[in-house]
């Protein structure tokens, strides 16, 4: 009896995790989002990233699939900044007691550029092409697996601080490479408005052709707004992205005489050397050096 | 549809000539001059250089192309330059090179844009320091 009480206690004092090896269940909703979790987590974790390469966040929906995964979810990692539409039927459908964490709300929004075709006044939901708002994902990440398994802390806090390190070295490699573009020419004609971040971050002006998502129809009225743009303001390069159709970009360099600059990843990683964030970030920042120096 | 037959062909014929116009500007492949550029009018700046340790060696680039490097570096050191001046600004790359030895050094800027008016900037660092300061 007095042996049963003693085992009685330690399950009581010492809980299942102390002794469990078994990792944190992370259900992210992006693909930038995988990568932080990955790369903060380590071992200590298993990521089920729902939205894969070359999907467009924007038109995505959770399959019956994905919405048994988050159920068992101990951390739920979403965008916001209202890219994931489903977030409430995520969570009513799902019963999940995982911790949902909006990473995008953390930080300040920019709103995207006035377009007579919106009357809404949007907010770009594209905050990872910020580096700063990049660290302060990770910040965010990190704390959030300290309150999901604080026995792995120490693993969480160390494996934060080597990704802050990349994402600084790679913030110095980006200004030494955008030093080459002249101020008064970063001008950055694009499909759809996805890099106002990017952009304050240093020191462009953004002139989309189409609006917050890349299935988004550009009028008439716009594409001559931006056929005027590139020529009064010598834009040498207009940017397509990696998963829409570049047909109106096509017609506008005809219209003005500026290049296909090359295709920029707006809404998330993409393959081979834009697999991973760095590899994203340097790809955006060399194809637009290129193409307007 | 009345008339000569002579006329109806000329009918239809500038009818053509009308609808052409606008399908040979749509459907053109030639394309217009590339797009050029504005140069932004180049300028008179200074730089003031002032070092708490000496570097072994400085040099600093603007659009990737060096513009004044040293080798003998003095604590205190000033040029004038000429470089195209947007009202956005300019970036300037600084490369220093410090002795591996010292402790951490810095580096203070001062920046007199064309208008006269000077602008302090800092970089800290220790060993070979790449930074990339915009002004003003």
């Amino acid at each position: 009896m007095r042996l049963f009480a003693v085992f009685l206690l330690i399950l009581v004092v010492f809980p299942r995790e102390a002794f469990s090896e078994e990792k944190l269940r992370v259900s992210t909703f992006s693909t930038i989002l995988t990568e932080i979790a990955e790369q903060i987590g380590g071992d200590k974790v298993q990521v089920t990233g729902h939205v894969k390469v070359g999907i467009d966040p924007h038109d995505f929906e959770p399959k019956p699939t994905d919405l048994i995964i988050v159920a068992k979810a101990d951390v739920i990692l979403l965008s916001a900044k209202h890219m994931e539409g489903y977030v409430e039927k995520l969570k009513e459908s799902t019963g999940t007691k995982g911790e949902l964490v909006k990473v995008g709300d953390g930080f300040k929004s920019l709103k995207m550029e006035p377009n007579d075709d919106l009357e809404r006044d949007v907010e770009d939901p594209h905050w990872w092409h910020s580096l700063a708002n990049m660290a302060m994902a990770a910040r965010g990440v990190r704390d959030a697996f300290i309150r999901a398994r604080p026995n792995a802390a120490e693993a969480f806090r160390a494996n934060a601080i080597d990704y802050l390190q990349r994402l600084d070295s790679l913030k110095k490699w980006a200004g030494s490479e955008l030093a080459k573009l002249p101020r008064d020419q970063r001008k950055l004609v694009t499909s759809h408005d996805a890099f106002q971040y990017f952009a304050k971050e240093n020191g462009f002006k953004v002139y989309a052709i189409e609006g917050i998502s890349s299935s988004d129809q550009p009028s008439s009225k716009k594409v001559a707004q931006i056929i005027a743009t590139v020529k009064a303001q010598g834009v040498k390069s207009i940017f397509s992205e990696n998963i829409e159709n570049p047909k109106v970009l096509v017609a506008i360099t005809r219209e003005t005489g500026a290049k296909l600059g090359g295709k920029l990843f707006a809404d998330g990683l993409g393959e081979n050397d834009a697999a991973t964030y760095a590899g994203m970030y340097r790809h955006n920042v060399t194809t637009i050096v290129k193409g307007l120096q | 549809m009345r008339g000569s037959p002579l006329l109806r062909a000329f009918l239809v014929f500038f009818a053509i000539l009308l609808l052409g116009y606008p399908l040979q500007r749509l459907t053109r492949t030639t394309t217009v001059a590339e797009v050029q550029p504005l140069l932004a009018k180049t300028q008179k700046i200074g730089l003031l250089l002032t070092f708490t340790t000496r570097p072994d060696s400085m040099r600093v680039r603007h659009l990737g192309k060096e513009i004044w490097s040293e080798n003998q570096v003095n604590t205190l050191m000033e040029k004038e330059l000429f470089l195209p001046y947007p009202k956005e600004g300019i970036d300037l790359a600084f490369d220093l090179h410090w002795p591996a030895s010292s402790s951490v050094a810095a580096l203070r800027v001062t920046f007199a844009g064309p208008d006269g008016e000077t602008v302090e900037k800092s970089i800290w660092g220790s060993g070979d320091v790449s930074e990339v300061l915009t002004f003003p």
